[in-house]
């Protein structure tokens, strides 16, 4: 499309600075951008389709397909309309004025879904007397039809998807045609997040995987695995890799297993490592990751049970082996089979700025008192309590006051969750611990305890700015100051 | 005593600024030529921007000096409404002069500067239909009704929401 300047003229890329202050998902006054002239109109579709399955209705989401299906080319249309009986052909439009697909950046694969059955919804809604049509949605509805997922990959949008940069897919569906297709399609993506592996072979990953020369970060959701093979040849992207996350991912259990990480002890550059709630995560499986070194690791996240064989060497290598990089700690474990994990990170990680932990017992909370004798600059603490059936920890807890003594004058967020005490404790903690705090959260709902962070901001020139339940959270009450 | 070392830097008319380094280095520009050059007491010239625009951007280097440096990969304040009251009486100006501000931020790289002019011409579109847009900013329509008629229909996807 042929472009005049506009009065005032500002470079592109400062129209797409402006139009991201406008907001990715407020597509209304995008869409009027788009339409104040052709200068404006190709900075705000670059907006617009960056990820546009995610920022439109649902309702509208059946008009967004049928524009989808604009680039598809001569002979996919034509199959799909000979052998399918599907007909993708758009009312009125014929050739799109812009290349929109070259500006898709993200696709979260579910919402493509989504939007192409409504699409078919739509379909039948038009013509509701066509049997033969309801009848064929039938069939794919019932998933007698897997082909219909693999869709937005047909042939035809081959050349407009080489520029997608994230890629979210997850569902009750086997994988393979979708990453196949994706690896011959794309190689730049940096950002990958699969959930439920549904069969989905794990050569297909590694392939997949392989193919991209710019991955940085990989999440896998409930993906389950025998093959060793799965993360021991990821060698070839150890340079790209910065984040990697395991969330409710069985392990192999094999004889092979102790070679399973090989390749992720290989990532170098790793930022984040974070396991959630996996199974069979266990010493030998960790131990190559106790010898690898993660000069760059900042975050570390373990959020698990173990059962048997736990890593507690292991992780603790980990911590020692990172050598002060590491600025956050997500520890969600029964720290009793941890002995001196505390101590670890205090004599490992006196840089730590952002610490959250589960405590059982007194005793882990009198170790946490005496990381602080070496932590001095954290600025978020966040502690959950698990109760445990006969519970030493007498009430209330003096602990707490003694912790609020330690509390470095750096920590803007305090989380104090499934701990109880009653409001005078409250009171002389707050009393005691530095006039830092931001942000509270605490179990306690009662009128009591919120006078005393009111009496706190106000000792520390500081105002309640707001407060309430937290959300998605088991009733925790929050006060945030400024 | 570093911090109050003094830049010197030339507008595009010529006309000479003084400012603390520190002030100057909340530009990234600047900040990596100072470092390049090193001690030096040679003007710096500034081709892009006037002399009043200068003058503007000083004014909020100085008022924000002391802020700490933000992350440029950090988008998370970029939606917000946020304005702070000095930032906002700062960007009541003429247009011509806020776009110039947008401009001189973007060459001299100053983000939280090009953020906050950007956030307040985003402010001046929210909400507007094409033809408002067009009349704030005095916008001619270069599209034929056909060509709008055409991009309006690819796009009917985002009418709705």
């Amino acid at each position: 499309m042929e472009t005049t300047q506009a009065a005032p003229h500002l470079p592109p890329e400062t129209l797409v600075e402006i139009f991201s202050s406008v907001g990715e998902y407020n597509i209304k006054s995008l869409y009027s951008c788009l339409l104040v002239n052709k200068f404006w109109c190709e900075s705000a579709a670059l907006m617009l389709w960056k990820r546009p399955f995610e920022v439109t209705s649902l309702r509208a989401s059946a008009k967004l397909v049928s524009i989808y299906f604009l680039f598809f080319s001569k002979e996919t249309k034509a199959k799909l309309l000979n052998v399918d009986g599907i007909d993708v052909s758009h009312p009125t439009l014929q050739q799109p004025k812009i290349n929109y697909l070259a500006y898709l950046r993200h696709i979260d694969f579910n919402m493509v879904y989504r939007a192409v059955r409504m699409w078919v919804s739509y379909q039948t809604l038009n013509e509701p007397f066509n049997l033969e049509l309801k009848k064929k949605q039938n069939k794919q509805s019932n998933h007698e039809e897997p082909d219909y997922k693999s869709w937005p990959y047909y042939s035809g949008t081959c050349n407009s998807t080489y520029e997608l940069r994230e890629f979210v897919c997850g569902g009750q569906f086997s994988k393979d045609y979708i990453l196949q297709k994706l690896s011959e399609l794309c190689n730049e993506i940096e950002i990958v997040s699969i959930y439920d592996s549904c069969g989905t072979s794990p050569q297909t990953l590694i392939d997949f995987i392989k193919a991209q020369m710019r991955l940085k970060q990989i999440t896998l959701t409930n993906w389950q695995t025998d093959s060793f093979s799965t993360l021991s040849s990821i060698s070839t992207q150890v340079r790209t890799f910065r984040q990697i996350e395991f969330i409710r991912c069985s392990f192999p259990t094999t004889e092979n297993s102790a070679r399973f990480f090989n390749g992720l002890a290989k990532c170098s550059n790793l930022q984040v490592l974070k396991f959630e709630n996996c199974n069979n995560l266990n010493a030998t499986l960790m131990k190559p990751l106790a010898k690898a070194e993660f000069p760059n690791l900042k975050t570390l996240s373990i959020d698990n049970d173990f059962n048997k064989d736990t890593p507690s060497m292991e992780l603790k290598s980990i911590i020692e082996n990172c050598k002060e990089t590491l600025k956050e700690i997500i520890l969600r474990i029964n720290l009793s089979f941890y002995a001196d994990m505390l101590e670890t990170i205090a004599k490992f990680c006196p840089g730590l700025l952002k610490l959250s932990i589960t405590i059982e017992r007194d005793t882990e909370m009198q170790q946490l008192i005496t990381l602080f004798s070496s932590c001095k600059e954290m600025i978020e603490l966040i502690i959950h309590r698990r109760h445990i059936l006969f519970d030493p920890w007498f009430y209330p807890c003096k602990s707490l006051v003694k912790l609020g003594g330690v509390i470095p004058s750096s920590l803007r967020r305090l989380e104090l969750i499934g701990i109880e005490f009653d409001h005078l404790t409250w009171n002389e903690f707050l009393n005691i611990c530095p006039g830092s705090i931001n942000y509270f959260v605490f179990d306690h709902h009662n009128t009591n305890y919120v006078k005393h962070v009111e009496n706190y901001a106000m000792r520390h020139n500081k105002v309640i700015r707001a407060k309430g339940t937290v959300e998605h959270s088991t009733g925790q009450m929050f006060v945030e100051l400024r | 005593m570093a911090e109050l070392k003094k830049v010197k830097l030339t507008s595009s008319e010529g006309t000479e600024f003084i400012v603390d380094r520190k002030v100057a280095e909340k530009s990234v520009l600047l900040k990596n030529m100072l470092e390049d050059v090193g001690e030096s007491d040679m003007a710096i010239p500034l081709p892009n921007v006037t002399g009043p625009i200068l003058n503007k951007v000083i004014d909020y280097c100085t008022h924000h000096r002391d802020d700490p440096f933000v992350n440029q990969e950090d988008d998370s304040k970029k939606v917000s409404d946020d304005i702070d009251d000095w930032d906002a009486e700062f960007c009541k100006v003429d247009q011509g002069t806020l776009f110039e501000l947008i401009l001189s931020a973007n060459y001299l790289d100053i983000k939280p500067l090009l953020d906050l002019t950007c956030k307040t011409v985003a402010n001046m579109i929210k909400g507007k239909t094409p033809d408002e847009i067009r009349k704030t900013f005095n916008i001619i329509n270069d599209f034929t009704p056909e060509e709008e008629e055409h991009v309006r229909k690819e796009n009917e996807w985002c009418e709705e929401r």
